[in-house]
């Protein structure tokens, strides 16, 4: 029974080819994402672990929070500390630490350096050589204020030299720096492309305006003891309450995480889109699976009618399919590498600056790799094995008939039960005011609905394909009435056929919809909000770089016609709120009066202005969620370990560009001063005098502004334009990464239709025979592969649009609250799903057309 | 009669010719393994006769009627249709001839399965975009007898009307020739005398051309004219044959 399986695998060996093309594509994107993943965490792992190599334990302050933004935020500890722990037995050596982000380096143009990439820390540089990772490579360290060593691969991209003054942009203004020495880190030209500038711990600190104040303490062991024995002596010494104390090797893993924690999100999302191609290829092995067996029916039969039983069938299928997904699993494994190190190449070119380490290749991820495309592929054969083994033994005697069957009733029952079942499940989106507390539920329905369209397929299929086709005979006549019967011939596989392309065009029509919804949705709110002329805002948000001092907004004030100028100034805090709930979030810093006359604002309860040093508003969805009353106190605790409490005077409707920038509490200035002393403004909004032309004053402003290369002047148009050009920059990236699905959905149809051609060979000739002209026969061909297109993604735009429909109105409390179809890109969308068909059906219409027609009606 | 120095038969001087091939040569295959399976036939297909050819397996008559029929391509010699030299036309004039100006009936497989007998009949006629003649159509389909047939799928009508549709699909198109292949290898007696006697009126009544391969002698005795192939050359022929004659002389072939 083997030896026939592994026969008949070697006799139709072409007609599998595009069936491993699917897994072979799956099974790439997911080993690329896995690798690549694996190969950075392993890259972070060994950057951290040189960097504290000989630190034995460090001595940091408590956590104050933990936030998704800019990680665990800690209290600052006192310099008087160094001495006291200097004196403590075991210490070899100390080097107190402290460091800046929110400062950004200029170019030699004048230009802020970074940009979306590593960020930028001014840090204190170790002088004791043992405990710096850093090691000066030209020039010498700095040794005074004033003076700063900066990483080779950042002085090479400057360009900058030693003697050079280096500019950088701090909240107060500019800051000038001496470059005496260039920097390595290890055999590195930089730690990862980290714009990191040494200078004197002094001078950090005055950079920080926290002089006596440290960061951390990196303390080294002396000949002996092991970092944990010192460790337990530092706690031990009971230096100062509220001390986190950990080894050297701890304090690397728990960086390195944090880091890692960005890339893992990015991986997930690489893995989901990943999941999607595999499983529109499962559709794709299904089919040719399918096919494959109908054709064989007559083997099959004779198989049984010489004593095979029902199992050795359904075993021979699943082995079948078994050897198509190892061989096709393993190839698209070493495709996947290939990805990886491909990527991994990019992500180093695209200014990266990571160690030119060797890919990470675990026996755990090949594993997963080949394990995946193994089962997908076997489990897509199941259907058609079970199948195979009804084939009846008389068969053998009777001539073949080629899968029939189609809709069941079973079909329809289960697929309108999973459509009723979605469609509740997604009532909440239509109620009033719906929370995103329901979001997982209506998650679930949209996709029990798409479920319910694919299990639905074969049984719609054919009123399907009439409609889609009824031009088509009188366009093309003959040829067109012959390609709509043709695609109506066989629902269940023209369904199959259709649905690995309905995904992936439901889920760019839904991304597409959506989008455009959120889109038209903000670019409404800002524009409704905004009654502003002017806007400034950071080049870009990296880092707690970026923002201006508050004596900017006061010389913009000054200006000749500028009316109201309103500066939002902003600090992330951990927050305290009634019975003990607590939230992590933003808190703004304004004056609600001039906000009030450049932003329009609405409020569900209680007053915005005017706002005392105590009183505090809160945005509705936060109110909602965590249950916030007019009347309650709330603590705030402030990066940098300052604490106010304050009184909700106010929930907030819709906070305009609060809102937007996800600021769910609102204070005034002199609240907001409690918890920064030394505030910055990271937006300002500016309304003109009646009759000032934005043109004519742009010039004023950009010569305020020019100390500060890091902000960005916009007008009202430039400042919509801006936030739009965001989403669509996110869009691409997805589009992208649906791509790989379509391209395995046209491979599908393309496929199908190669098969089914085989199958009607006689038939194909017979025509030929009658007078068919090549031309028109390739014609046939294409128009099926189009109607089986446009059923895929007319129902796949439709699809799109009904679920991004329940998604926009289940998001109004999101600030989504406009669903918009944007009408050219669908129509783009259903001209280039057809058009896909008849890339698709090029191959095979060819194959039709050359075909040898005496051969083709001499064909049993 | 020999085999060698057979002059070229000669059709009967009243009518014109609507096929003809002269010295028709097939050879497949190479070297060791080369077959002839046409070793020079000349012969004349007069219009409006009914003419059965014959001959054992192998003896080259399925290759002839191919390559008269612009199936299939002569190695050297030359067939025409009409006026036309198919030896000379390039694969998609040899197309547009079939659709234009031949008629086929094949033993089985004849059909569309997904169009109803009617579009079955006229595809040729909408494979070349022109409209069937109303009352040509009415005549052939009354003379085949599907009247209520016509809106079935083959799937749904038995052998012998699968066989009527594809002898009136032959007829529509009024083509210079038809040509038959085992019309009624796969039918039992009654439905091959059914066909047959419509071939035999086509002839008789509308003055068709139809040219059919058989081993039946039965179904030959309804042809003007039988022509015996044997190892790819012509070796006998009959006008106005019995099936009796034809089963006397296959007797004396056979041995």
């Amino acid at each position: 029974m083997l030896r026939t399986t592994f026969r008949s695998l070697w006799s139709h060996k072409r007609r599998l080819v595009s069936t491993c093309i699917a897994i072979v594509l799956g099974v790439a994107f997911m080993a690329g994402t896995l690798v690549l993943t694996s190969t950075i965490n392993k890259v972070f792992d060994d950057l951290f672990s040189n960097m504290n190599e000989n630190t034995d334990a460090v001595i940091r302050g408590d956590v104050l929070f933990k936030d998704q933004h800019t990680g665990s935020q800690r209290a600052r500890l006192p310099e008087s500390l160094v001495a006291k722990v200097k004196a403590i037995d075991g210490v070899e050596a100390v080097a107190p630490t402290l460091s800046n982000d929110n400062l950004t380096l200029l170019d030699k143009k004048g230009d802020p350096m970074g940009g979306q990439g590593p960020p930028t820390f001014v840090a204190s540089w170790t002088t004791d050589q043992d405990l710096n990772s850093y090691q000066v490579a030209s020039g010498r360290a700095p040794t005074a204020l004033g003076e700063a060593i900066i990483p080779k691969a950042i002085a090479d991209t400057g360009p900058f030299k030693v003697g050079d003054t280096l500019i950088l942009i701090a909240p107060k203004g500019r800051e000038k720096l001496k470059l005496v020495g260039i920097s390595r880190f290890g055999d590195a030209d930089s730690a990862g492309g980290l714009i990191s500038i040494g200078v004197t711990l002094e001078q950090a600190q005055a950079l920080a305006g926290e002089p006596d104040r440290l960061d951390t303490i990196d303390v080294q062991a002396t000949p002996g003891t092991s970092p944990e024995q010192l460790v337990a002596r530092l706690d031990k010494a009971n230096l100062e309450p509220k001390l986190d104390i950990v080894t050297g090797r701890a304090a690397a893993k728990e960086t390195a995480s944090e880091i890692k924690g960005a890339f893992a999100f990015f991986s997930t999302i690489l893995l989901v889109f990943a999941m999607v191609a595999l499983f529109v290829g499962m559709f794709i092995i299904s089919n040719t699976f399918s096919i494959l067996i109908a054709q064989r029916t007559r083997e099959l039969a004779l198989l049984r009618a010489l004593g095979a039983t029902r199992w050795q069938v359904f075993g021979s299928v699943l082995v079948e399919a078994g050897v198509v997904g190892l061989v096709s699993a393993l190839l698209g494994f070493l495709t996947g590498v290939a990805l990886a190190a491909a990527a991994f190449w990019g992500l180093r070119r695209g200014g990266i600056d990571l160690p030119s380490a060797g890919l990470s290749i675990t026996p755990s991820t090949a594993f997963i790799a080949i394990a995946v495309g193994l089962v997908v592929t076997a489990a897509a054969a199941i259907m058609p094995a079970i199948r195979a083994t009804r084939v009846p033994p008389i068969a053998a005697l009777r001539n073949v008939a080629i899968d029939t069957s189609g809709s069941s009733v079973t079909r329809a029952v289960v697929g309108l039960v999973m459509l009723v079942l979605g469609g509740l499940a997604v009532i909440p989106a239509f109620g009033a005011n719906p929370t995103s507390n329901s979001l997982p539920q209506v998650g679930a329905g949209l996709a029990l609905m798409l479920g319910a369209v694919l299990v639905l397929g074969p049984v719609i299929a054919r009123p399907l394909s009439v409609i889609v086709g009824a031009p088509l005979p009188l366009i093309k006549g003959v040829t067109g009435r012959l390609a709509r019967e043709n695609a109506m011939r066989s629902p269940r596989r023209t369904a199959s056929t259709a649905s690995a392309l309905i995904i992936g065009v439901t889920l760019v029509g839904f991304i597409t919809v959506f989008a455009s919804s959120a889109q038209t949705s903000i670019t409404s709110s800002v524009s409704g909000g905004f009654r502003g002329d002017y806007i400034i805002q950071p080049v870009n948000f990296n880092g707690g770089a970026g923002g201006v001092a508050p004596k900017v907004a006061d010389n913009l004030r000054k200006i000749d016609g500028v009316d109201q100028v309103a500066a939002i100034r902003s600090t992330i805090g951990q927050v305290t709120l009634a019975q003990g709930r607590t939230a992590t979030g933003f808190t703004a810093g304004i004056d609600p009066e001039a906000f009030q006359k450049v932003f329009k604002i609405s409020m569900t309860e209680g007053r915005f202005s005017p706002l005392a040093a105590n009183e505090v508003v809160v945005g509705r969805e936060l109110a909602r969620t965590k249950d916030v009353k007019v009347g309650d106190k709330v603590t705030v605790t402030a990066k940098g370990d300052k604490t106010a409490t304050f009184t909700v005077v106010g929930i907030g409707d819709d906070l305009a560009i609060l809102t937007l920038f996800g600021q769910q509490f609102v204070t005034s200035q002199a609240g907001f001063a409690n918890l920064a002393p030394a505030p910055t403004d990271f937006l300002i909004g500016l309304t003109l005098d009646k009759g000032t032309s934005v043109e004519k004053i742009r010039p004023a402003l950009k010569a305020e502004l020019k100390p500060y290369p890091t902000m960005k002047l916009q007008d009202r148009d430039q400042f919509t334009g801006s936030l739009v050009a965001q989403i669509k920059a996110l869009l691409n990236v997805i589009y992208a990464l649906l791509a790989v699905s379509i391209v395995i959905a046209l491979i599908g149809i393309a496929n199908t239709l190669s098969l089914s051609i085989n199958e009607r060979t006689r038939e194909l000739g017979l025509l030929r025979a009658m007078g068919m002209t090549r031309s028109q026969l390739r014609s046939t061909v294409r128009w099926e592969a189009v109607i089986v297109a446009l059923m895929g993604t007319g129902l796949g735009v439709i699809l799109g649009l009904g679920l991004s429909w329940i998604l926009v109105k289940a998001l109004v409390s999101q600030g989504i609250s406009t669903f918009s179809v944007p009408l050219t890109g669908l129509i783009i969308e259903v001209v280039f799903g057809a058009g896909l068909g008849i890339l698709a059906s090029l191959r095979p219409a060819a194959k039709a057309a050359k075909l040898n027609v005496l051969q083709a009606i001499a064909t049993e | 009669m020999t085999t060698t120095s057979s002059p070229p038969p000669v059709a009967p001087a009243s009518g014109a010719v609507a096929a003809r091939a002269i010295d028709a040569r097939k050879v497949y295959g190479e070297g060791d393994t080369e077959v002839n399976a046409l070793a020079g036939v000349t012969v004349d297909f007069a219009a409006g006769q009914f003419t059965a050819i014959m001959g054992p397996s192998g003896s080259g008559k399925s290759t002839l009627m191919h390559c008269l029929a612009g199936l299939d391509e002569l190695t050297s010699g030359s067939v025409w249709i009409e006026g036309t030299n198919l030896t000379e036309l390039r694969e998609k004039d040899l197309t547009k001839l079939r659709r234009d100006r031949v008629g086929f009936v094949f033993q089985a497989f004849n059909l569309i399965p997904t169009l109803s007998a009617e579009e079955n009949i006229t595809l040729p006629l909408a494979l070349a975009g022109s409209e069937p003649d109303q009352a040509w159509f009415d005549e052939v389909v009354k003379t085949v007898g599907l009247g209520d047939r016509l809106t079935h799928r083959p799937s749904e009508l038995s052998g012998g009307q699968q066989q009527r549709v594809a002898v009136a699909r032959a007829l529509a198109s009024k083509p210079a020739i038809i040509f038959a292949d085992e019309p009624t290898g796969n039918l039992d007696s009654r439905s091959s005398a059914e066909i047959l006697g419509f071939m035999r009126r086509a002839v008789t009544e509308y003055g068709q051309t139809i040219v059919m391969v058989t081993h039946d002698p039965v179904a030959a005795s309804y042809a003007d004219r039988v022509l015996v192939l044997a190892d790819g050359k012509l070796v006998h022929e009959m006008f106005e044959p019995t099936s009796d004659s034809v089963v006397d002389f296959m007797k004396t072939f056979g041995d």
